[in-house]
């Protein structure tokens, strides 16, 4: 599609968009990093108070010890399904991205045989976000 | 260490993993999802005008290419709060180009045939759509207060869909025009 020349008033409307947009992201990446990383400070401190309890009482080799011994069967065979699960995601995830890796390249050119001011989205190789447009 | 601490512990390791698993890695799941969802439409839209349905010079196809563009790259910043924040900065504002973008595509789709203007109101309305449901979906807080809606929307019709998108014009069109916007400045 052919750009046509904007006018003045058009340029600043569109800075002012683009200004509010940023703005807008930037408010929203901190509220968002405050949310993750203060449930997961909540989660150590917690955990901390935890081990704390017993300092004085214990040293770390018998908490280890007894804390081993209170583990039912159940419990690790839980943790071991659930993690078992993630790496199985991350690995399907990885395969993915090697496959669009390998296809997108000749995608791209065959579709610019047939329109060549094919317009492009951007992202990297492997279909992620690129460094330079994370906030 | 007795039982309860041992318990304690255990349960909090396991609200760890789940914070992992809710903020990090469902949130990159979901990325991907809508990303995937748009490429394909892309792509159906792509072989559409392959297909001689509509033009590849045609300036609505631009617009939607270039709105859908800018949606898969800036997508890891269309969030609830975004969008929300997004609003309420630009509302009041004049709109760029003196109308918002829904009307300018309106004017754009009038230069085409009935057929073609169906075949790209059906591609507005899937556009429009996604990333909706990325707004919404991308957000744990949010999804988990809207489950229920979630089973459903999986079953949701045409029409109800195109009833959402109309009532979640205004926003959407906000969106919109930022993806546009970002999106023309890749090409």
């Amino acid at each position: 599609m052919g750009k046509k020349s904007k006018s003045k008033t058009e340029l600043e409307a569109e800075l002012r968009a683009i200004r509010a947009s940023r703005t807008t992201e930037a408010v929203t990446a901190i509220a968002t990093t405050l949310i993750r990383w203060g449930a997961i400070v909540l989660i150590a401190r917690y955990g901390y108070l935890a081990i704390d309890s017993l300092s004085g009482k214990a040293t770390l080799a018998d908490i280890g010890i007894s804390f081993l011994s209170e583990v039912k069967v159940s419990v690790i065979l839980s943790w071991v399904a659930g993690g078992g699960g993630v790496i199985y995601g991350l690995r399907q995830r990885k395969l993915r991205k090697d496959t669009v890796q390998s296809l997108q390249g000749r995608i791209q050119q065959f579709e610019k045989e047939l329109d060549p001011r094919r317009s492009t989205s951007s992202l990297t190789e492997r279909g992620d976000t690129r460094e330079e447009d994370k906030v | 260490m007795n039982p309860e601490t041992a318990n304690f512990i255990i349960s909090l390791a396991a609200i760890f993993f789940i914070c992992v698993l809710v903020f990090w890695l469902y949130r990159d799941y979901e990325l991907d999802v809508f990303r995937q969802k748009m490429f394909k439409l892309r792509d159906k839209l792509f072989d559409e005008a392959r297909a001689g349905n509509i033009s590849f010079d045609d300036d609505v196809y631009g617009i939607l290419r270039s709105t859908m563009n800018g949606s898969i790259r800036y997508a890891h910043r269309m969030n609830f709060l975004y969008v929300v924040g997004l609003y309420i900065a630009l509302k009041g504002r004049p709109p760029l180009e003196d109308n918002s973008f829904s009307e300018r595509l309106k004017k754009k789709k009038s230069q085409l045939s009935d057929e073609q203007r169906k075949l790209i109101d059906k591609y507005q309305m899937k556009m429009e759509f996604y990333m909706l449901e990325h707004v919404l979906f991308s957000s744990p807080i949010i999804l988990f207060l809207v489950l229920v809606p979630l089973a459903i929307t999986v079953h949701l019709t045409t029409r109800v869909k195109q009833k959402v998108v109309k009532l979640f014009r205004a926003p959407l069109n906000e969106l919109d025009e930022i993806a546009y916007t970002e999106g023309l400045r890749l090409s």
